[in-house]
């Protein structure tokens, strides 16, 4: 049964000014400020749409690296004990995606493999401490969660994620289960999660805070009962899909929201250039050129300043182009504004080079 | 993963950051403790499973 309130004010009772007058085209004025469950941005998940791509625009990649996080799409990164179990591309197969979204995260299985207990296999994206904070997991105020997210798979039947915290030495975790009844078919999945009320000390700077991950191949050791917290870095629940066993399985995700609350609301989408400054927290590409005259044997330094301000200090990959009269290029004193970048000059003269290069803050 | 590390120095003679290769890719790493790389070459030093060189 539904019901219609017909009125036009809505005002306290012990208030002299309406908190919302309703007009009669659909509009609403509000008397104060309008808030939630929580003042922020509804969405701690960066990228959820995965429009931004900085490092491959769009290519392939194979997850060959084992033991370490590795970024793909920007914010989205995976985490592999086996080296090329499977590629990761934003739009995969280039099926269409939702409605209302123009790019996904896929993952393809690259061959039939069984995982072993030891085997973990992940995509997931770490939210920074400082976006999590108010959540106040790890006290007795811990705030529930609402993770929600499309899915879409060659497979069909349970898959599962989970909601991992650090100290950055000991884990805290939740798995959680969802469905996809029709393969090749995009699912909308919401998940509430209730806040973690055990004593731990979650980050809450600029550290690992949480992170949202999808299994994809864990072995045994990382299973555990979904729908409650654990002491320990859980991803999946025995019997659910892993993808990496079927040859050519896909697992596609997009409108990825993480937002305080039991109620899913709509994914919150952000103008471009917001999106991509938020990624460029913790990763930027960007160029230099420079022409001078230098004294051979000396170094020509310069400050590049990044294009916003980042995590930490960041990690630095240059390609120098030198086209006249220097060489080894290199980058130092990096600090979350920019670095010295400097090359040695080898002949005195017209000194000329370009330079692009990469800033990596992530977490 | 981490390797051919050297510390670099700034114009004054200052230790400035760390020159590594990182799977392959010459990186340029600064002495930032919260910087991931960082943290992981740092470990790595004090397991015994990498050496930074000094300075040129």
């Amino acid at each position: 049964m539904t019901a219609t309130l017909n009125t036009t004010i809505i005002q306290n009772a012990s208030s002299s000014t309406p908190n919302i007058t309703l007009d009669t085209v659909g509009n609403a004025a509000f008397g104060g400020m309008p808030y939630g469950a929580s003042s922020f941005k509804r969405n701690r998940i960066i990228n959820g749409n995965i429009l931004i791509d900085q490092r491959n625009n769009g290519a392939s990649v194979t997850a060959s690296t084992t033991g370490s996080d590795v970024y793909t799409v920007d914010r989205w990164s995976y985490y592999v004990t086996q080296a090329s179990k499977f590629t990761v591309q934003q739009n995969a197969g280039s099926v269409t995606p939702p409605a209302g979204f123009t790019k996904y995260l896929g993952f393809t299985s690259s061959s039939a493999y069984t995982s072993v207990s030891t085997d973990l296999l992940v995509g997931f994206q770490w939210i920074e401490g400082y976006n999590v904070a108010d959540l106040n997991f790890g006290t007795a105020n811990a705030k529930t969660i609402t993770v929600s997210f499309w899915a879409y798979s060659s497979l069909t039947g349970t898959f599962a994620g989970s909601v991992i915290g650090t100290n950055g030495s000991a884990f805290r975790s939740y798995v959680f289960t969802f469905s996809l009844a029709s393969a090749n078919t995009w699912t909308y999945i919401t998940v509430t999660i209730p806040g973690d009320t055990t004593t731990f000390s979650y980050n809450t700077t600029n550290g690992q805070g949480l992170a949202l991950s999808f299994n994809l191949g864990c072995g045994s050791n990382y299973q555990t009962t979904a729908g409650s917290w654990s002491s320990s870095n859980y991803y999946s629940v025995s019997g659910a899909q892993n993808i990496t066993a079927t040859s050519g399985a896909t697992f596609y995700i997009t409108g990825v929201q993480l937002e305080v609350g039991s109620v899913a609301t709509p994914y919150e989408f952000n103008p471009y250039s917001d999106q991509l400054a938020q990624c460029q927290r913790y990763y930027q590409i960007g160029s230099a050129q420079m022409s001078s005259y230098g004294v051979v044997s000396n170094g020509f330094s310069y400050f590049v300043p990044l294009q916003v301000s980042m995590r930490v200090a960041p990690t630095y990959s240059s390609t120098f182009s030198y086209n006249l009269n220097c060489s080894s290029g290199t980058v130092y004193s990096a600090s979350t504004v920019g670095a010295v970048h400097q090359v040695t000059i080898t002949s005195t003269g017209q000194v000329a080079f370009s330079e692009q290069y990469s800033a990596s803050a992530e977490l | 993963m981490y390797t051919n590390a050297q510390y670099m120095k700034d114009m004054n003679g200052n230790q400035s950051g760390i020159k590594v290769d990182i799977n392959g890719i010459e990186s340029f790493v600064p002495l930032d403790p919260a910087n991931t790389d960082y943290i992981k070459i740092m470990a790595l030093v004090q397991e015994g499973k990498l050496t930074i060189t000094p300075a040129s």
